[in-house]
């Protein structure tokens, strides 16, 4: 799993991602896509318009490969990752949200009752992500989604310590109180 | 007391395997203009091509600079002496002794007696 301060060879792999080599692009794009995904879901909502914020930011990235510190790669990404996730929201800003049932509907194929429940479960996380302030999205995602440390998200979000932990405990009382979420318990 | 982290995995891009590859592959494929470009200017003769620019610009500087100084140089050096004509005049061997010389014959008494008044 990805972290900010997991620099381990992430130098040696951007210096031959300037090189062309796609090989070393692919493990860059596969260590980071996760928290990348969570990050762009926590500002824009949708999953395919995270999908899409995702793959804009590491071409981006690729593109301005030159510019980055290497031994900081995760963070130049990431904060590429939320400035792009921005400029989608506020171009798709006057679009209105397709509708959740219908986006989890979508992606799920006939199937297994499991599956179908799985899918259910999501639908109902994300109208409850949905009705988080943003920055709680944020801080819930990275961290109960990708395991990141208080720590790590605040250096990301240019956060404190006790902020983070706050916004996470909100999110965390916010979600659980959420209506979707616990018809899905009760059903 | 914090409320229990919540099972977020549902949202886990990754946990539908098949579609994460094609996310995977849809940005790998994205990529793949850029990185062609990364390799073409890479190549080592375009990174001895990028070197080329600077280092004849940093030569031709130094030409500038080398020819400014040999021409100040000729010109603040005095104006030196004519070289002799020849062996005779560069060791300093009268002239009437080098037609003697030339000619391979003994000096004459009127000889000696012009040469005497030349020097006088």
């Amino acid at each position: 799993m990805a972290r900010l301060d997991d620099v381990n060879g992430d130098a040696a792999l951007v210096q031959r991602a300037r090189e062309g080599d796609g090989a070393a692009f692919e493990v860059l794009v596969r260590r980071y896509m996760r928290p990348a995904y969570a990050v762009a879901l926590g500002v824009v909502k949708e999953p395919a318009d995270a999908e899409d914020v995702c793959q804009d930011a590491f071409i981006r990235a690729l593109e301005r490969l030159d510019d980055c510190d290497p031994v900081r790669f995760g963070a130049w990404l990431l904060r590429i990752v939320r400035n792009r996730a921005y400029s989608v929201r506020r171009y798709l800003g006057v679009r209105e949200a397709a509708p959740l049932d219908a986006l989890a509907l979508a992606t799920g194929e006939p199937g297994p009752h499991r599956m179908l429940e799985r899918s259910r479960l999501r639908r109902d996380l994300l109208a409850a992500l949905a009705g988080l302030k943003e920055v709680q999205r944020q801080v819930v995602l990275l961290h109960d989604l990708e395991g990141w440390k208080h720590r790590e998200i605040g250096a990301l979000l240019d956060l404190p310590e006790g902020t983070v932990r706050a916004h996470l405990f909100h999110a965390r009382r916010a979600l659980r109180d959420h209506e979707a979420l616990k018809r899905s318990k009760e059903g | 007391m914090e409320p229990e982290r919540l099972d977020l995995s549902p949202l886990d891009p990754a946990a539908d395997q098949l579609a994460y590859e094609r996310l995977i592959r849809r940005v790998m494929a994205a990529a793949e203009p850029e990185l062609e470009r990364r390799r073409i200017t890479r190549t080592p003769l375009s990174v001895l091509g990028g070197w080329a620019r600077p280092v004849l610009a940093a030569a031709a500087i130094v030409a500038v600079m080398a020819g400014s100084v040999l021409v100040a140089t000729e010109r603040d050096r005095p104006a030196q002496a004519q070289a002799p004509a020849d062996m005779a005049e560069a060791l300093g061997v009268p002239a009437p002794a080098v037609e003697w010389l030339v000619e391979g014959r003994e000096p004459t008494k009127a000889d000696l007696v012009l040469a005497m008044e030349r020097r006088r």
